[in-house]
């Protein structure tokens, strides 16, 4: 069977913020958790998973989409895509032959910070997967006709996400929350330009650059490591040697209030509407209360906009913690006017009466069950620990998330709703004759 | 009471693998007993106990949806499953519930399909028994206020014009009224914009007593959870939810028979690249069970990328994507292979795959390896639903509306069984010489390119001119 074709009608337009929790114990989760290193000095972080046969391993690169010049980002996009197609050791055909006889696939994605390959598999396959695993990561050949091949894919991505109104209303806000040469900023009509004249050459040069121990680390979750697979590790990515590549810092998005509004025409019978600003990055001490600011910013939204005026079916609020942190505001409206007025009020309401210490301790149980939403499947436990890899230089800090959280205070909540919420930026994709600028106003006086 | 451990334990010894250096060792994980009970007041009870974190999972699904509907209340049910959230007698509006998930820490939703409608709490372990009490509490007595009916009204149609935004809305609704004729409703669960605006409440009260009833109805609890104390903490919390004597499972009748072969092509401009799909008429999972198999062994078949379909249509980029897929459902069946292409490829990629059918059947198309990659696929991937229970719940509850629980426990002894004969046979019966319904979605720039103008005009003004 197959479930993708046909959506279900839901209720709830849902929006999950990063991993949240409350008072959770994470002893276990520790002692579960050892981290070593590879011969030249790769981290491993192994969490073992206890009464399972799957195996996930991920090799993250901390260099993204952000790492390159403004006209060249697709090339993270492609590269990564590209790189499992076929190797030194393996070409397509044993590459299709392997995959299916042992129903795994080795998966590379490029970020816009952080960059993934990664394979998940039972344990009696792993030296398998592991081995085309290694192959991908160090020897990928970017024959010229797969290049080709996945250059039309990753074109067609672009072009469904512009498709989407949903997906392309965050485009539209992207043309003003980020100037033309912020590292954030990849539009689907740019990726589509820069993508294009891509060549074999230019693949092969940026994977050669991707080789750099001083950006990776391995996460493994799965049963007790063997000493086999570490020695495979050691063989396969222990050789990589290493820059002193400093990361470029990355520049706050700037605010210009003359250029804070866009909108895209589209005859479409509901206004897509999405608000951006600067909000607290994943290193930032403020990093817990704004995940919990925004948790409850989007319950509160949720109950003024839908609940009590029933303006929209989807509206959410939500945080991205990069190096540099994006707030975000969506909704779909056909009264963009009435919602626009709504999300206001409530923003200035929050800031002006932040949140009483009854209600966050409410939260609180949905953090709970957030917190350990993430470490119920391999692949949501690796990407977590990997987030915590990337930006702290230390996975278990992933463990500290509930602590942290219940630390944050109603004092810290509505000092971080006050310095976050404000400055905002939106973007709109709806039908020119059903709305008007000024309308936006209220966002503008926030 | 009734209690049964599924047969799925035995289910991977049967799928025995033909090479022993590709069998997949342990159990751990591999297999998912539920345990089968019947509720003191006639639901049928589901516990799947997967204790890997402290979360249990508790799904409410009912025998409703589309297909219970009539003409003139499409898509209440689907209003219906909105006003579930809006309170009862316990939490008089929605303001107490979310307070209520929030002290519960439920993540939540629902959703609404042609053959079911589910609602799924996810919350800590520890609060099972208040969960409980809020499910039960909420399906057995919501109030279904006008005033509250007339809020949530509007999300809906915001809900709906969310769907009538995308490009293929209008195309997607003509295929089904084509294909469905009379009975398109009965596979619309978004329904039809003009009768959510004048939905009533009586309309709603109708609906729950029609099919929100236990003996309609299983509740699944999938994670941290133990069988045996369940029943009691279940019956202490629906036992007053009772089945009307009167009550009687709705039978809409069946569909017309699938139509003369109908090519549309639409085009819209905010369409990006082409996209086509060819449907036939497929099994139904309540009576053509193992021809149901033998599709979803095709599917992955097909899928294979040593395979010649992938290799002709994904590989050699004359598609940018392209398949052949069947959506299990126990009332109707649809057989699909879609692709998605440049313009300049769609007019090739659609005659070739017009053809693929009779491909299909040549000897070679397919391989025995193939056959047995597939069923290790199979089981692998079984193993990789059950390592996440809060989605497992959900996947049980789905298959206990739209197939029964007989069919699940049959699923993978059955596709194991599946051989190429078998797949060449419903190659044979659902799609050789069968009549279909085409459709191209693209641009008007890309139409032109293609040479496949729009012809969808005469189809728009019968069906969707009073829509």
């Amino acid at each position: 069977m197959n479930l993708s074709k046909y959506s279900l009608i839901t209720c709830c337009f849902l929006f999950n913020t990063m991993a949240s929790s409350a008072n959770t114990e994470t002893a276990a989760d520790r002692r579960l958790t050892s981290v070593s290193t590879l011969k030249n000095g790769i981290p491993l972080i192994i969490r073992e998973t206890p009464g399972s046969d799957i195996v996930h391993i991920e090799l993250s690169y901390t260099t993204g989409t952000s790492s390159l010049s403004p006209d060249r980002r697709a090339l993270n996009l492609l590269a990564f895509e590209t790189m499992p197609y076929a190797t030194k050791k393996y070409s397509k055909e044993k590459v299709f032959a392997l995959t299916e006889k042992y129903s795994f696939g080795v998966e590379c994605k490029g970020g816009v910070e952080v960059s993934h390959c990664q394979v998940e598999t039972v344990k009696d396959f792993l030296p398998q997967a592991l081995d085309l695993l290694l192959s991908v990561v160090t020897e990928p050949i970017f024959n010229a006709e797969d290049v080709d091949l996945s250059k039309k894919q990753r074109v067609a991505d672009f072009q469904q996400e512009a498709q989407n109104p949903e997906t392309q209303v965050n485009a539209v806000v992207n043309t003003v929350f980020y100037d033309a040469s912020h590292p954030y900023r990849l539009l689907p009509e740019d990726g589509i330009k820069q993508t294009l004249p891509l060549t074999v050459e230019d693949l092969r040069g940026y994977h050669r650059t991707t080789l750099d121990a001083s950006t990776m680390y391995l996460i493994y979750a799965g049963p007790k490591i063997d000493k086999t697979t570490i020695t495979k590790l050691n063989e396969g990515l222990g050789k990589i040697g290493k820059t002193n590549r400093t990361p470029k810092p990355i520049p706050p998005p700037a605010f210009d209030p003359k250029n804070s509004f866009a909108f895209e025409h589209r005859a479409i019978p509901t206004a897509y509407i999405r608000m951006k600003f600067n909000a607290p990055s994943a290193t930032s001490p403020d990093a817990a209360a704004a995940e919990v600011m925004f948790q409850i910013l989007s319950e509160k939204l949720h109950e003024e906009v839908r609940t009590k005026r029933s303006l929209s079916y989807a509206i959410h609020a939500g945080t991205i913690q990069y190096k540099e942190g994006i707030g975000m505001i969506a909704a779909s409206t056909s009264k963009p006017r009435e919602t626009i007025e709504t999300i206001a009020a409530v923003v200035r309401d929050f800031r002006d009466k932040g949140v009483s210490q009854e209600n966050l301790n409410e939260y609180r149980n949905i953090f709970t069950t957030g917190y350990y939403l993430t470490m119920e499947t391999h692949d949501q436990l690796a990407n977590a620990l990997s987030s915590s890899q990337a930006y702290f230089g230390d996975a278990t800090r992933l463990y500290d998330l509930p602590a942290r959280l219940n630390a944050v205070t109603p004092a810290d909540i509505q000092r971080v709703a006050k310095e976050t919420l404000k400055n905002i930026r939106v973007g709109v994709v709806y039908d020119k004759d059903k709305f008007k600028n000024e309308w936006v106003q209220p966002i503008k006086a926030l | 009471m009734k209690s049964n451990y599924s047969a799925v334990a035995r289910v991977l010894l049967v799928l025995g693998l033909t090479s022993p250096s590709l069998a997949v060792s342990g159990t751990s994980g591999t297999t998912a007993p539920y345990a089968l009970q019947k509720a003191a007041n006639g639901m049928d009870v589901i516990a799947i106990p997967m204790s890997k974190v402290p979360l249990v999972t508790i799904v409410l699904v009912s025998k409703a949806g589309a297909m219970t509907e009539t003409p003139a209340i499409n898509g209440l049910t689907h209003v219906w499953e909105h006003m579930f959230f809006k309170g009862n007698q316990r939490l008089p509006d929605q303001e107490a519930f979310n307070k209520r998930v929030r002290q519960l820490g439920i993540d939540f939703n629902g959703d609404t399909s042609a053959e079911m409608v589910r609602y799924f709490f996810t919350l800590p372990s520890k609060n099972l028994d208040d969960g409980l009490q809020f499910m039960a509490d909420a399906i057995s007595t919501p109030l279904l206020e006008a005033k509250e009916l007339e809020r949530e009204r509007k999300v809906v149609l915001d809900e709906y014009d969310r769907n009538a935004s995308q490009p293929g809305f209008e195309l997607g609704n003509i295929e089904r009224m084509v294909i469905y004729g009379s009975q398109e409703h009965l596979r619309n669960p978004l329904g039809r914009r003009t009768l959510i605006e004048k939905a009533t409440r009586e309309q709603l009260l109708q609906i729950k007593q029609d099919v929100f009833v236990p003996a309609n109805c299983a509740l699944v609890v999938a994670g941290d959870v133990d069988p045996t104390a369940l029943k009691g903490l279940v019956d202490k919390h629906f036992g007053k939810w009772q089945t009307p004597a009167t009550w009687k499972p709705i039978d809409r009748g069946n569909f017309p028979d699938f139509p003369k072969t109908t090519d549309i092509v639409r085009t819209n401009p905010l369409a990006q690249n082409v996209n086509q799909q060819i449907t036939w008429k497929g099994p139904r999972a309540s009576i053509d069970r193992k021809d149901t198999w033998a599709v979803d062994v095709l599917i992955q078949l097909l899928e294979h990328r040593s395979g010649k379909f992938f290799k002709k249509y994904i590989d050699s980029g004359m598609t940018l994507n392209s398949g052949f897929t069947y959506h299990t459902q126990g009332r109707a069946g649809e057989l699909v292979i879609y692709s998605m292409t440049s313009a300049e490829n769609a007019a090739k990629a659609k005659a070739e795959l017009l053809n693929e059918p009779e491909a299909w059947l040549k000897p070679g198309y397919f391989t025995n390896s193939q056959l047995e990659d597939v069923r290790r696929r199979l089981m692998i991937g079984y193993k990789m639903e059950l390592n996440k229970p809060s989605a497992f719940g959900k996947t049980m509850a789905f298959w206990w509306a739209t197939t029964g629980l007989d069919y699940y426990d049959g699923y993978l002894p059955g596709m194991a069984k599946i051989s190429l004969k078998d797949v060449q046979a419903v190659i044979k019966k659902y799609l050789i010489s069968k009549p279909y319904v085409a459709t191209t979605l693209l641009n008007p720039k890309d139409a032109v390119t293609a040479k496949m103008p729009d012809n969808a005009a005469a189809l728009s003004e019968k069906y969707l001119k009073n829509y």
